[in-house]
């Protein structure tokens, strides 16, 4: 467990700014960082970009950047800002780049679990 | 007597100390509220729940991890339940499965955002105190400027702070709390209607202002609206509740600065204020003020209030007991179209006992047969001898014995019960009569009574007529009685109505005529047949004299209207003789005979010899007789003048005439006439009678010749063709075709002399 903690922490997520939320519960931290990776709303996001569907690719990154900010992963959130605020102002710029980055990051974090 | 002394002694000292006692009770029942109150306010700030699964909180969020750490943020203080979105939430909280107690919200929701979802609930009456915090994106200004327009409580960034988002909802939990407690508090004092005092809460003000100033004396006036019930139905609840928020406007704007008066809603359209009391004038000049105002609700219906007053004696009494004694004196002129306030008697309590008697023993009573018809014969004063009879009910308790109508007629007319004993009544007289004409017996009528409650049943006619259809009486047997009082509620229906039951064959008589305020007008509006007059004119009377000469002027107007009239209430020889000097025929009363059995009344039919005795009926038959239809277009038609005559034996009265009677022998008021025998010749007058004797023996057409003066005295020779009619009573109509032979006369007269001329040598 330990030992996870400390990769998590390497790899430049907040986990000590998000022990707090979660009542210093490090079980449940893991758990719910797992599920996170293998949130939905990842593909969800894809898909409305390729179909070039504001609404639906903005609330994907919206809630993405949610769940990855109660959960301190620092290098996703980096990326997905630069995602939601063009979405925000209606605009797909750049947005297929930085959601490659998003994914290729998100799959690194996933190695550290195996 | 020292005993008895000792007795009162010890019971005044008891009567004293149980005030005292009530006095301290009723200040352990404040302490113990206000003790209340605390615990509720310690038990709020230390967040302890009420009910089970009093402390959940609704999450709503798309995302699963989100609610999941929000979840584990709350627990253990709070149950948690989820939603994923706006519309899977609304089920939740319009299941009732749950008692949320506080929502989190999320605003980015596929389905129904939180926006969406938040206008919703906040406009929702059962949800709108539910404190909904908003969950937003740390940067997320615009999107929570948004949510607190629409209502949200409070916001909570992410990533989630626990104890911000603990402390943020704890707050608003315990502020949502606190209206709900100001609610239920304003919902326990206030009438939400009207805004003024419930009864609940006007009972204790009235208390506590009595017992601040328990040396002055207060009034208590109890209120509420006539028929309110109907203008309901008629008008709609919506427009009944107009009126009753109006009236909580204008008691607000008549006592709320008056010093020292308690005023509120008690129930319904039952309204009441205690107020101070100076005198009487000054409490009946509160209510006239209060009832204008009130009255000047724009509105299609007339607005009748009718007050009860009661003076308080004893302002350590219960609230209750005032009220009650309002109440009653209240109750006690329902129905009443003059007063409409009362100050309460003692006696009234009595009154509202006997009557809650009467009320819970009607039913069963009319079910077992307790209510049983008498009939008082109504007789012809000229020949003494029965034309009918009234019918009237007996209540035959088997435990208090008779009960007479004075004591349950009005207590049936005020709950309503009336209708039902009317129609019981109607087909049991026509049971009697299609028993009398089944077993050979030629009845004379039966008239019922029509009570004023039953005029408003707009199928009255057709519900008499159906009764009388069904046991196949002619409705010739069967006349109704309707009471001068029906007329004034509603003029206008009960003139439709009278067209109906005329239209049916019914024959209509005017009780109680004199006994109103607006006789005459009724008598010159609607057509009634018979009038009845209430002979109670004559007793009591201050201005000795004057009763009599008002009833021989309505008799007098009767005949000359030609409408038939009934003296009622005869109960001394005295009466009967100047009825008789006054042209009255017909009378009523204990003096003849009081109302008899059904046996007796039977006895009585059969001691009758129809073909000689009177029928009240056949003097009012001729009535229609003379308006008949094709009467009337005999006399229209004709050049020649005709008359219409009723011959008693010794006068003959003329009843119509035509337009060429007039151009005839002027014009003028035929009562001018009266009884044209005046007009006649002295020497002619035997003969013409007899020729009136004849044709009426005979039935047979005739022939006459007399003389008769027109209205500038000339004496006009006549040829009269008479026709026999009708027999009315001891009369007979007969119509009268008559010539004017003066030039015939003078004609023959001339050839006379010529005859005369030529016989001379």
């Amino acid at each position: 467990m330990e030992d996870l903690i400390d990769r998590i922490k390497a790899a430049g997520c907040d986990v000590d700014g998000s022990m707090d939320r979660f009542l210093d519960d490090k079980n449940f931290y893991i758990t719910c960082f797992k599920e996170v990776l293998k949130d939905p709303a990842f593909e969800q996001l894809g898909q409305a970009i390729s179909a070039k569907q504001v609404k639906e690719a903005f609330d994907a990154a919206h809630t993405l950047k949610g769940i990855i900010l109660n959960l301190g992963i620092t290098p996703l959130y980096e990326i997905i800002v630069n995602i939601v605020e063009p979405l925000r102002a209606g605009s797909f710029e750049n947005t297929d780049v930085y959601y490659q980055k998003l994914l290729d990051k998100r799959d690194s974090l996933k190695k550290l679990f195996e | 007597m020292e005993k008895n002394i000792c007795y009162v002694n010890k019971i005044q000292s008891f009567l004293l100390n149980l005030k005292k006692y009530r006095n301290i009770l009723k200040l352990y029942k404040k302490i113990i509220w206000v003790i209340i109150f605390l615990i509720f306010c310690f038990v709020m700030k230390k967040g302890v729940s009420f009910m089970p699964g009093d402390n959940t909180i609704l999450l709503i969020d798309d995302n699963a991890i989100n609610r999941k750490i929000l979840a584990h943020i709350l627990s253990p203080e709070y149950d948690t339940v989820e939603a994923e979105n706006g519309i899977d939430a609304l089920n939740i909280l319009n299941s009732g499965t749950y008692h949320i107690s506080g929502i989190i919200l999320d605003l980015v929701m596929p389905k129904m955002n939180g926006f969406e979802f938040l206008d919703i609930v906040s406009k929702a009456e059962k949800f709108k105190n539910i404190p909904v915090i908003i969950s937003t994106a740390n940067d997320d200004e615009k999107n929570e400027i948004h949510a607190l327009k629409l209502s949200a409580w409070d916001f909570v960034a992410k990533p989630y702070n626990p104890k911000i988002i603990k402390y943020r909802l704890k707050n608003a939990i315990e502020r949502s709390q606190l209206s709900a407690f100001e609610q239920l508090k304003y919902m326990a004092e206030y009438d939400t209607l009207t805004g003024i005092y419930n009864r609940v809460r006007f009972n204790s003000a009235v208390h506590d202002m009595l017992m601040a100033n328990s040396l002055k004396k207060f009034a208590m006036i109890h209120f509420d609206i006539n028929r309110f019930k109907l203008i309901n139905s008629f008008y709609g609840n919506d427009e009944g509740d107009k009126l009753l928020k109006w009236i909580g406007t204008k008691l607000k704007e008549t006592f709320s600065d008056t010093e020292l008066s308690v005023f509120g809603r008690i129930e319904g359209d039952v309204f009441a204020v205690c107020t101070l009391y100076r005198s009487r004038k000054s409490i009946n000049s509160e209510i006239e003020s209060l009832t204008y105002k009130i009255k000047s609700f724009a509105t299609a219906f007339d607005i009748v209030l009718t007050y009860g007053i009661y003076v308080i004696e004893d302002n350590f009494e219960l609230v209750d007991t005032f009220l009650d004694k309002a109440s009653l004196a209240s109750k006690s002129i329902k129905g009443d179209y003059v007063r409409f306030y009362e100050y309460y008697t003692p006696s009234m309590s009595l009154e509202i006992e006997k009557e809650q008697l009467i009320t819970n023993a009607m039913s069963d009573a009319l079910k077992n047969g307790q209510f049983v018809l008498y009939f008082q014969p109504k007789y012809n004063l000229l020949s003494n001898s029965p034309s009918g009879a009234e019918v009237l009910v007996r209540w035959k308790d088997p435990v208090k014995g008779i009960i007479p109508p004075s004591e349950f007629i009005p207590v049936f007319e005020r709950n309503g019960f009336i209708s039902k004993l009317d129609q019981y009544v109607w087909e049991s007289a026509c049971q009697y009569l299609r028993k009398w004409l089944d077993s050979g017996i030629n009845p004379m009528p039966l008239s019922v009574n029509i009570s004023r409650v039953d005029v408003y049943n707009p199928n009255l006619a057709k519900i008499i007529y159906d009764i009388v259809q069904k046991y196949n009486i002619p409705t010739s047997l069967f006349h109704l009685e309707l009471t001068e009082s029906a007329y004034t509620d509603n003029p206008q229906s009960i003139k439709l109505m009278l067209k109906e039951l005329h239209s049916y064959g019914f024959l209509v008589m005017m009780d109680d005529f004199g006994s109103g305020y607006s006789s005459l007008n009724i008598l010159k509006e609607l057509p009634v047949d018979v009038l009845k007059i209430d002979l109670r004119f004559l007793s009591g009377e201050e201005i000795a004299g004057r009763g009599e000469t008002i009833v021989a002027a309505i008799i007098r107007m009767a005949k000359l209207l030609k409408i038939p009239a009934i003296a009622e209430g005869v109960e001394t020889k005295e009466q009967a003789d100047f009825l008789l000097q006054i042209g009255c025929e017909f009378v009523q009363g204990y003096y003849f005979s009081r109302p008899i059995s059904d046996t007796d009344y039977e006895k009585l039919l059969a001691s009758v010899n129809n073909s000689q005795e009177s029928r009240l009926y056949s003097t009012f038959d001729s009535r229609m007789i003379v308006n008949n239809a094709h009467i009337e277009k005999i006399l229209c038609d004709s050049f020649q003048p005709i008359c219409i005559f009723e011959y008693d034996g010794s006068n003959i009265d003329l009843l119509r005439v035509n337009s060429s009677f007039h151009k005839e022998f002027g014009f003028g008021d035929i009562q001018v006439y009266g009884n044209i025998i005046k007009n006649v010749k002295k020497e002619q007058i035997k003969s013409l009678l007899g020729f009136f004797d004849s044709v009426v023996k005979n039935r047979k057409c005739a022939e006459f010749k007399f003389s008769i003066a027109n209205l500038r005295g000339d004496d006009i020779p006549i040829r009269m063709k008479l026709f026999y009619l009708h027999q009315s009573n001891t009369k007979h109509i007969l119509l009268g075709l008559l010539s004017n032979i003066t030039y015939m006369n003078e004609i023959t007269e001339e050839i006379q002399k010529y005859k005369n001329e030529l016989k001379k040598p």
